[in-house]
Order: C-alpha cells, then sequence, then structure tokens
C-alpha cells in the first residue's frame, strides 16, 4: 500500500485579517476566464472588511488565489455565509472611460492612450494602468509589432468597452497572446499556442496521483484552412487578405473546412508588406497551426498540492509514460484549474488541459 | 442524581452506567487513486466528543423535561464524573415501566473538552 498521510496548512486572509472559521473553500483560474472567481464558506459573516477588500487563499504558505470581496451570499440551514471573490482583473471588467457628455469622439485614440502606434503589450499594460489594475507580480508579454500605424482610427477605446473586453480585442489579434490571471493574483500575458513545446513542468500519471480523469481526442473541430481579412481602406494593391490550406489525414487541400476570420485592426496582407502592425498571413500562420490538429482535451483531479496555474506545461501520461485507461501520454497547457478544500477537509484539485497537434 | 441543566428547564435523572459510551473521530478523508493502491489522507483534526448516557427518568414529566431540552445548550452533571457543558442532541425511550419510570436513551455533544 502507498498512502501518502499529510496535514496541510489552510488559511485565508481578508482584509490583511486571517480568517480563523474558514469551512470550506474553492478558487478557479484560467486563462479562458474573464478573471479568476473563488468562494469562502464561513459559519458567520466575517467584519475584518468590506466589499473590494483584498482576500487571499493561503495553502501550505503559499497563496494560490487572490482577489477581491464582490458579495455575500448566506444559507439558513446549516448556517453559512460564503464570500463570492474575484480576481483583479474583474476591476478591469467593470472600468470604463469616463464619457464626456458634449464629445463626438468615439472614445479614447492610442496618442491618448500610448502616445501614438504601440505593441500590443504596451498597449494592455496602458489600459490596466488606466483602470489601476497591477499585474501584481506578473508580467504582460507580448509579439513586439507595432499596431495602430495604418489603421489608427480601429484601435480606438470606445466608451462603450470595458477595459477588458479592450484587452480582448487586442488579445484576438495578438497570435496567441492572452491575459490572464494566475496563481497568487497575478496578471500576465503569454502566448499559448498549439502543443506546448517546452519541458512540463509537473507530472501526473495514473495510478499515482490522478483521482479522476478523462480525455477526449477528436478532429470534428479542426479546419485545414484559414482566410484571414483585415482593413480594408486604401488596400487595392495589396488587399489585405490571406487564405491558406493544408491537407490532414481526414481532409484534403481539394476540399477544404475553411475557418475565416474579418478583423480590421490588422493592417498589412503578408509579412513582407510594407508598414507595421499584424498580418493577415501572421494570423493565418497562428490559426492554421491552432486549428488544423486533433484536439486533445483532458480533464483530471489530483489530490497533489503542488502550485498550479493556467498556462503551465504538464505530462499527463499513464503507468510508465505510454497512454493507458485516459488515453493521453503527452505535454499539455494547463488551460484551468480549480482548488477545493471541502468541509469534511479534502484538498484536491481539478485541472483542465488542451493540447495536440505539433 | 445526575442533571442537564439548560436555561429554560433541568432534567433530573439517574444514569444507567452499563448503557455509557463516549466517542470522538478523526477527520481524515481518504482520496482513493483508481488503478493502483495508492491513496492520499487529509489529515483534518478531530471531531467533537460525544456522549451516550441511560438515563432513567422518575415519570412522564420528567420525560417531557427531556424533550424540552433537545436543541439546547446546557451543563450536564453525571454523578461524580467532570461536568461539561453540553447540547442534548436526541432522545429516545421504549415503552415506559409499570411504575411509570422511563428508561431513555440521550445523546449529548460535548463543547468543553
Amino acid at each position: 500500500m502507498a498512502g501518502t498521510v499529510r496535514n496541510l496548512s489552510y488559511a485565508v486572509s481578508f482584509n490583511g485579517t486571517t480568517l480563523t472559521n474558514v469551512v470550506s473553500f474553492r478558487w478557479s483560474l484560467g486563462y479562458d476566464l474573464s478573471s479568476g472567481e473563488a468562494e469562502i464558506v464561513l459559519p458567520l459573516k466575517s467584519d475584518a472588511g468590506t466589499y473590494f477588500d483584498d482576500v487571499s487563499i493561503i495553502v501550505d504558505g503559499s497563496t494560490r488565489w487572490s482577489g477581491l470581496l464582490y458579495e455575500w451570499n448566506y444559507r439558513l440551514y446549516p448556517r453559512a455565509v460564503s464570500m463570492i471573490c474575484k480576481g483583479r482583473l474583474a476591476r478591469a471588467d467593470d472600468y470604463k472611460l469616463p464619457t464626456v457628455s458634449d464629445t463626438r469622439d468615439k472614445g479614447l485614440l492610442l496618442d491618448d492612450l500610448t502616445g501614438g502606434p504601440a505593441t500590443d503589450e504596451a498597449i494592455v499594460s496602458a489600459v490596466l494602468d488606466y483602470a489601476g489594475v497591477g499585474t501584481n507580480g506578473g508580467s504582460i508579454g507580448g509579439t513586439g509589432q507595432t499596431l495602430g500605424t495604418i489603421a489608427p482610427e480601429e484601435f480606438v477605446w470606445n466608451y462603450s468597452d470595458s477595459a477588458l473586453s479592450y484587452i480582448h480585442k487586442i488579445d484576438a489579434i495578438s497570435l496567441g497572446y492572452r491575459t490572464f490571471e494566475s496563481v497568487g493574483g497575478q496578471i500576465y500575458r503569454v502566448q499559448i499556442s498549439g502543443r506546448p513545446d517546452s519541458g512540463p513542468e509537473l507530472t501526473f500519471t495514473e495510478g499515482v496521483d490522478i483521482r479522476e480523469g478523462q480525455t477526449s481526442r477528436t478532429v470534428s473541430e479542426a479546419y485545414n484552412a484559414v482566410r484571414i481579412s483585415g482593413y480594408a481602406v486604401g488596400d487595392y494593391l495589396d488587399p489585405r487578405v490571406w487564405y491558406q490550406a493544408e491537407s490532414n489525414p481526414f481532409m484534403s487541400e481539394s476540399q477544404p473546412r475553411v475557418y475565416t476570420q474579418d478583423n480590421p485592426m490588422i493592417e498589412r496582407r503578408a509579412n513582407e508588406s510594407a508598414g507595421e502592425g499584424i498580418s493577415c498571413q501572421a494570423l493565418a500562420e497562428y490559426w492554421l497551426r491552432e486549428l488544423n490538429r486533433e484536439i486533445v482535451k483532458v480533464t483530471m483531479r489530483t489530490p497533489r498540492s503542488d502550485v498550479i496555474g493556467p498556462g503551465q506545461v504538464h505530462l499527463v501520461q499513464g503507468p510508465g509514460g505510454s497512454a493507458d485507461r485516459m488515453g493521453v501520454g503527452e505535454v499539455l497547457w494547463v488551460q484551468r484549474c480549480d482548488g477545493e478544500l471541502t468541509q469534511d477537509g479534502a484538498f484536491s484539485q481539478s485541472v483542465t488541459y488542451i493540447g495536440g497537434g505539433t | 442524581m445526575s442533571t442537564f441543566a439548560t436555561s429554560s428547564v433541568t432534567v433530573t435523572f439517574t444514569a444507567d452506567g452499563s448503557n455509557m459510551s463516549e466517542k470522538r473521530e478523526a477527520r481524515a478523508q481518504v482520496q482513493d487513486i483508481p488503478g493502483a493502491d495508492a491513496f492520499y489522507v487529509d489529515l483534518a483534526g478531530r471531531g467533537p466528543l460525544t456522549l451516550t448516557v441511560g438515563m432513567v427518568l422518575a415519570n412522564s414529566t420528567a420525560w417531557g423535561q427531556a424533550n424540552v431540552a433537545v436543541g439546547q445548550q446546557g451543563t450536564l452533571a453525571i454523578d461524580g464524573l467532570d461536568t461539561h457543558q453540553a447540547v442534548l442532541m436526541s432522545v429516545n425511550r421504549p415503552a415506559p415501566m409499570p411504575d411509570g419510570q422511563t428508561k431513555a436513551t440521550a445523546d449529548f455533544l460535548i463543547t468543553d473538552a
């Protein structure tokens, strides 16, 4: 018998005060979530703080989740009060530009936001600053491409857009760079594209540390051709459209399944086209890598207490390293992680992965 | 004589030593790993002390007082044993004896030990 007996330490901090009566908690982090989420169950309401005060969940001395209190939920019986919390990116989702009633402007130009054309990472950083949301120790990466030189009017931050929805617009053309919250409330912007090519940070093995698990492999969501079109003004000589197709064992180039995307923030046709900005070609190549593959989705639950966050790379495998019951033995992106301490004291983490392709 | 005294009622009874037990359980959750014999045990402290006591109640009035005390916190004093704060969780009895006495069983949750 191979039993692991442990006595993990847990702490929940609310506005700087450690709560001593936590019944249970759970948290969610994911690069597909607009912000992190957490729920902390107490027998009675805490008076240590109020709305938008800091909340952190600490497991074995490391902060796993950090955000702000948004809501109290009360339950009659068994009597309980839940703290409903969101990550700091939710503040960016709440934030909209202050409107001026007598202006005809649609919103904020890059000239006013970043002082003119800027890289995608500079724009995202400026928007977070504008909304008063720090990265909390994270980092904002990007393509390094300067945006807004050819079609500056397409990069206006509209009054109707929240800071986070404007960031999502920039992310949508940034070749897989995504802005999300990770462990400890840190905000990152990193590229997540195709099958991960780095070594795994953690390895999980059937029969060792996987409590529940399932895998799906499918090509039903695959596309083997991509057509990207961009900014259409003044492009008669070099139309901003790019079509690219590849065959795969299930789809031929002569009968392609075509994914299309039209986005006026794409400012160039090909990588060799004059000027600066994201090109239709670069985005087509990104989407083809993403879509022309067998998609592998894995969900598993582990009792392990390692620090797990979205954007990590894990190896999930059967005994001995090969695929077995779950049909997976490869490196995968962590798309989402849900940590949980139940009322009866069991700690586990549910991890959702995505991978496939090359 | 033994008593369980709450703010609203005092139950007086004779403790039956042959029908008495104390119990406390560990809070330890086991997570099994399928496909092998591995498992994880989360130690999460221990549950509260519970005490089951056989009690002889003198008459139906005393039985009624025991019913009133269910769900209340009070002071439990059983003969020469330590006195505890406790919540009376449940009482149950068979049919009363011919002389009107009732041999009941009571479950207490001890809150100060």
